[in-house]
C-alpha cells in the first residue's frame, strides 16, 4: 500500500482490500494466515500434535501406503508419543492373511522405526473369527477390534428371519466369543430417533455381552454423510429381535434417523444414574468424566484440530476422516515426495476451526473451560453442510436465511448433552465431597456370634 | 509375522459343565471398593479337595466349584478394583485342591492374561498345591503361561501321611514324591510350605532336611494356632527350632541354595531402616478372596463360620462393604494390639500374625493369642541366636543373607 492512506479513497481501497481476503501475491503471502489466532493457541496445537496423532487408514491400504502414511504422521511427532491407527472400510479379519500381516507390520514400524506407542483399532463386520486372533491380540495388545452395532447383520439382507435377529448373528455370535477369551471390543452405536429412548437398556446389554466392551455413542446427525465407516443404511428394514432390537429399528429415510437433541440428553441422564452403566466405557460419558477428572488443562478444540490425519488406499493424506473430499484439506499423497506435503495446512486449520465455525454462544458457556470447544471433526462436518469460508457462509445465510439451522442442530447434539452431565457430575462431586465430610473416624470392629459390631477409636 | 510370542489359546481343553452366567457382567461394577488399591485376589475354585488335612480351616467341605461366569468376574473386578496400581496383579488359585478344577484354570488364565494386557497391566497367576495331583499336561500349561506354584507339603511321610491323609484314607506321600521334582524342574525356587501342629513338632528338623532332599530351596513352617498346644509341644518347638537354625547355618556358610523363610525375614528385619509395619498382612487390604459362590472376604482363611459371615465384604454384584474394609486399611497394630506387646522382646519383628487365626483363637482381631505369641518368641530367640553367631564368626554370608534371598524370589 503504496499510497498515502490519510485521503479517504486511499481508506475506501484499503478497507476493500481487506474484506476481499488476504493478500494475492504469493510472495506476500505469510507462512501462517491468522487474524485472531494467539501464538499460544498454533504452539499448544503444534505441541499436541507431536505428542498424539490419530491416523485412520480408509480402505484396502496396500503395505507401502501405510507405511508412508506412518511414516508422514510421525514427521511431525515426537519420540515416545502416541500414534492411533484406525482401519475401516476394510474387513481386516476377513482378510486375515493380509490384515494381520499389515497390522503387526503397522504396530512394530510405529514401535520400532518412528518409537511411538501404538494402538490399532480394526473395523470389521465380524462375519467370521480367524484362527489365531486371540495370540495376535496377546501379541499385540494395542489391538483392539471394533464393530459398528447395527452394521449390516452377516453382510446381507437375505437371510432367514431368525439369521437376521440380532442376537442370532453371526456377527454378535462373533463378538460374544472374543469377549469371553478375553479381548476387549470397542463398539460405535449410531444413536437414531428409533433407538434413543431405549438407549440406556441397550447399551447395557451391550455391556453385559461383551464383558465390559466400550461403547462409542454417535448420534446419526453428527455422522458425516460420506466417507463414514459406519454402514447405518445398511440395517434398513432388518427384522430385530431380542434385547438389542432398538438398534436394528428400521430407519425411514435419512431426515429420520437422528435422534432429537433432548431425547438423547434423557437417554444419557439415564444412563449416567443407572449405577449399573459403568460410566467409563461409554463415550460421551467417559469423555465428560475424564475432562472432570483431568488435572491438566484439557486441549482445547483448535490446539486439538489437526491431530488427526486419514490416508487413503491411494496415498491421499487428509487433515481428518471427516476431511475426506475437502480440497482446502487435502495436505499431498504420502506415496509422493514428503516435502509436497502442506503441513501448514494444519496450522490454518485450527484458526479457521476456532473461529470460522464455532457455536456463537461458546464464548458464554458455563462450561467452556472444562469443554475445550466443539470438537474439530463436528466443526469439520458442519463447514461440510455449510460452506468452506467465511464469505461463503455468509453468501449462503443472505440467500436462504434458514440455512444456519442444520448447524444449530449439530452443534445442540454435540453440545447440549455435555453440558447437562458436566452440571450433573459437578452437583454430584460436591455432593460427594459433603458426605464425605461426615465420614467416622478410624473404627475398630467387635466381635458378636452373630455378626459384627464397629466402635470408633479413641486413643485421647 | 513370525511365531507368535503368545502362548496359544487352549481352544481344545475339555469343556466344563459349569452352569451358565446369572449375573450380568456389568453388576461386578457394583462391588468395586471406595479406595481401589487392591493388587491381588485369591481365587477358591473349588472347595472339594482330594485330602482331609486334620487342621483343614476350611468350615465345611463340599464338592462346591466355582463357575467359569464368576471366575471371569472375579478378574475383572480385580482388574477395576486395582485402579491406578502399576506394579503385578495377582491371582492365586486356592481351594480344596484348585488343580481339581484344571479345565476352569484352563479357561481363566487366558482370559484373564489378555484382559490385563489390553489394560496395560501385568497380571500373574499362581497356585497353593498339595501336590498330590499333578499331571504333564498342567506342567505344560503351567509353563506356557509362567504360572507359579505354592507346595503345601508337611515334612517327611510318616507326617504327611498322618496329617494329610487322602480323603478316602491312605498316604499321600508318595504322589508328593512323584511330583514334586516335576514342580521342581520348572521352578526350582518354589516354596515348600509346612504347617507345625502339636503332633508333628518333634519333625520339624527331619522335615526340613527332607524338604531339602527332595530339592527345595526356600521352605517355611509355621504354627498351626487353632490346634491345643500344651507347654511341652511348644519346648518341642524351641528344641527343633535350635535344630534348624544350625541346619541354616550350615548351610548358608556352605553356600547350598538353602533359604529358610522366617529366618531371613526375621535377619532383615533387624537390619530394616523402615519402621514396623502397622499392618500384619496385606489381608484386605491389598489381597481379597473370591469364594465359589462370588462372595468377598478379607482372606481365604475367613468365611461364613466367623461372625455369621461378618466379614463378607460383599457378593459380587452387591455394593462393597466399605466401612469394614475401612477397619483393614487403618488397622495399626502399633496401637491397637495387645497391650503386653510393649514389653515383648519380639515386638519390632513380629506383626506377621494373622487375622483370621487371631479372630478364632480370642475372638477380636487384635489380639493374635498365647500360642502365636510364645511361637513367636521362640522363633525370634532363634533369629537373635543367628544373627549373632553369623555376625560374629561369618560376617560376610550375612551381609549376602541381606542383600539377597530366594524367599522373596519365591514370594
Amino acid at each position: 500500500m503504496a499510497e498515502a492512506l490519510g485521503e479517504p479513497q486511499a481508506q475506501v481501497r484499503f478497507l476493500e482490500a481487506l474484506v476481499s481476503g488476504p493478500v494475492k501475491d504469493d510472495r506476500l503471502r505469510p507462512a501462517r494466515i491468522g487474524y485472531d489466532l494467539s501464538p499460544d493457541t498454533v504452539r499448544r496445537s503444534q505441541e499436541h500434535r507431536r505428542q498424539y496423532r490419530l491416523v485412520t487408514f480408509v480402505g484396502a491400504c496396500a503395505r507401502r501406503v501405510v507405511l508412508a502414511g506412518l511414516e508422514a504422521a510421525a514427521g511431525q511427532a515426537r519420540r515416545g508419543g502416541t500414534i492411533d491407527m484406525v482401519f475401516t472400510h476394510w474387513d481386516a479379519l476377513s482378510d486375515w492373511a493380509a490384515g494381520r500381516e499389515r497390522v503387526s507390520e503397522a504396530c512394530a514400524y510405529a514401535h520400532q522405526n518412528l518409537q511411538l506407542n501404538s494402538r490399532a483399532t480394526l473395523f470389521s463386520e465380524l462375519r467370521e473369527l480367524p484362527p489365531g486372533l486371540w495370540e495376535f491380540v496377546y501379541d499385540n495388545p494395542g489391538v483392539r477390534i471394533a464393530w459398528v452395532v447395527g452394521d449390516r447383520v452377516g453382510g446381507s439382507r437375505e437371510g432367514t428371519g431368525s439369521q437376521r435377529g440380532y442376537g442370532d448373528s453371526a456377527p454378535f455370535r462373533n463378538l460374544r466369543e472374543i469377549s469371553d477369551q478375553g479381548l476387549w471390543p470397542h463398539m460405535v452405536l449410531p444413536v437414531t430417533g428409533a433407538n434413543v429412548r431405549a438407549l440406556p437398556e441397550l447399551v447395557l446389554a451391550l455391556v453385559d455381552a461383551t464383558r465390559g466392551g466400550s461403547i462409542e455413542l454417535a448420534p446419526v446427525g453428527l455422522l458425516p454423510k460420506a466417507a463414514s465407516r459406519l454402514n447405518v443404511a445398511g440395517c434398513e428394514g432388518t427384522n430385530a429381535s431380542g434385547p438389542l432390537a432398538p438398534a436394528l429399528s428400521p430407519l425411514n429415510g435419512e431426515g429420520e434417523c437422528g435422534p432429537v437433541a433432548g431425547e438423547y440428553v434423557e437417554a444419557l441422564l439415564a444412563m449416567y444414574r443407572n449405577p449399573r452403566i459403568p460410566l467409563r466405557l461409554i463415550s460421551p460419558l467417559s469423555w465428560v468424566a475424564a475432562r472432570m477428572d483431568s488435572e491438566q488443562p484439557p486441549v482445547s478444540s483448535p490446539a486439538g484440530a489437526g491431530a488427526a490425519l486419514a490416508v487413503l488406499s491411494n496415498g491421499d493424506l487428509y487433515a481428518g476422516e471427516n476431511a475426506i473430499g475437502c480440497e482446502r484439506w487435502r495436505l499431498g499423497n504420502v506415496l509422493e515426495n514428503p516435502d509436497s506435503i502442506k503441513w501448514e495446512r494444519l496450522d490454518v486449520m485450527a484458526e479457521s476451526l476456532s473461529s470460522a465455525t464455532k457455536p456463537k454462544d461458546c464464548q458464554l458457556c458455563d462450561w467452556r473451560y472444562l469443554c475445550g470447544g466443539v470438537d474439530a471433526s463436528v466443526l469439520l462436518l458442519e463447514e461440510k453442510q455449510n460452506g468452506e469460508s467465511k464469505k461463503q457462509k455468509a453468501e449462503s445465510r443472505i440467500q436462504n436465511p434458514g440455512g444456519g439451522a442444520d448447524a444449530a442442530v449439530l452443534f445442540d447434539l454435540y453440545c447440549a448433552p455435555r453440558k447437562r452431565l458436566f452440571e450433573e457430575l459437578m452437583w454430584d462431586s460436591a455432593e460427594a465431597a459433603a458426605k464425605g465430610q461426615n465420614r467416622p473416624g478410624r473404627e475398630r470392629v467387635e466381635l458378636r456370634e452373630d455378626g459384627i459390631d464397629f466402635t470408633p477409636v479413641n486413643h485421647a | 509375522m513370525s511365531a507368535s510370542l503368545a502362548p496359544p489359546h487352549p481352544a481344545n481343553a475339555p469343556a466344563a459343565s459349569v452352569p451358565s452366567a446369572t449375573l450380568p457382567w456389568s453388576r461386578v461394577y457394583n462391588s468395586l471398593p471406595a479406595v481401589r488399591n487392591l493388587h491381588s485376589i485369591d481365587l477358591d475354585v473349588t472347595e472339594a479337595c482330594n485330602l482331609a488335612c486334620i487342621y483343614c480351616f476350611k468350615w465345611r467341605k463340599q464338592a462346591v466349584h466355582m463357575d467359569l461366569a464368576t471366575a471371569k468376574d472375579a478378574v475383572d473386578w480385580l482388574l477395576a478394583a486395582c485402579g491406578n496400581f502399576r506394579g503385578e496383579l495377582k491371582v492365586n488359585f486356592m481351594g480344596g485342591e484348585p488343580l481339581l478344577r484344571f479345565d476352569l484354570i484352563q479357561k481363566i488364565v487366558p482370559y484373564g492374561k489378555c484382559r490385563a494386557r489390553q489394560l496395560g497391566k501385568s497380571l500373574h497367576f499362581g497356585c497353593t498345591t498339595n501336590c498330590t495331583h499333578l499331571t504333564d499336561e498342567m506342567m505344560s500349561f503351567w509353563r506356557r503361561f509362567g504360572m507359579g506354584f505354592h507346595c503345601s507339603i508337611d515334612g517327611i511321610p510318616e507326617v504327611q501321611n498322618v496329617n494329610r491323609p487322602f480323603l478316602g484314607g491312605g498316604a499321600s506321600s508318595e504322589a508328593v514324591e512323584e511330583n514334586v521334582p516335576r514342580i521342581l524342574a520348572y521352578r526350582p525356587e518354589v516354596m515348600a510350605r509346612a504347617t507345625i501342629s502339636p503332633k508333628s513338632v518333634r519333625f520339624l528338623f527331619e522335615g526340613a532336611k527332607y524338604f531339602a532332599k527332595l530339592g527345595f530351596r526356600v521352605m517355611t513352617f509355621k504354627a498351626a494356632v487353632n490346634c491345643d498346644w500344651e507347654p511341652e509341644d511348644l519346648e518341642a518347638l524351641r528344641s527343633q527350632y535350635d535344630k534348624l537354625g544350625e541346619f541354616y547355618i550350615d548351610a548358608q556358610v556352605a553356600g547350598k541354595p538353602l533359604d529358610i523363610e522366617e529366618f531371613t525375614k526375621g535377619l532383615k528385619a533387624m537390619h530394616s531402616a523402615e519402621t514396623t509395619s502397622r499392618f500384619p498382612c496385606g489381608a484386605g487390604r491389598g489381597v481379597t478372596l473370591v469364594d465359589p459362590r462370588g462372595d468377598l472376604w478379607p482372606c481365604h482363611r475367613f468365611g461364613p463360620h466367623q461372625c455369621a459371615g461378618g466379614f463378607r465384604f460383599a457378593r459380587l454384584g452387591e455394593p462393597f462393604n466399605d466401612r469394614l474394609r475401612a477397619v483393614f486399611l487403618d488397622y495399626n497394630a502399633l496401637e491397637d494390639a495387645k497391650t503386653d506387646c510393649a514389653n515383648c522382646l519380639a515386638a519390632l519383628t513380629c506383626r506377621n500374625w494373622c487375622y483370621a487365626e487371631c479372630v478364632d483363637s480370642t475372638r477380636t482381631l487384635y489380639d493374635p493369642g498365647k500360642v502365636y505369641c510364645e511361637a513367636i518368641r521362640i522363633l525370634h530367640r532363634e533369629v537373635l541366636h543367628i544373627h549373632d553367631l553369623l555376625r560374629s564368626r561369618h560376617p560376610g554370608v550375612l551381609s549376602r543373607l541381606l542383600k539377597e534371598s530366594a524367599y522373596e524370589k519365591a514370594a
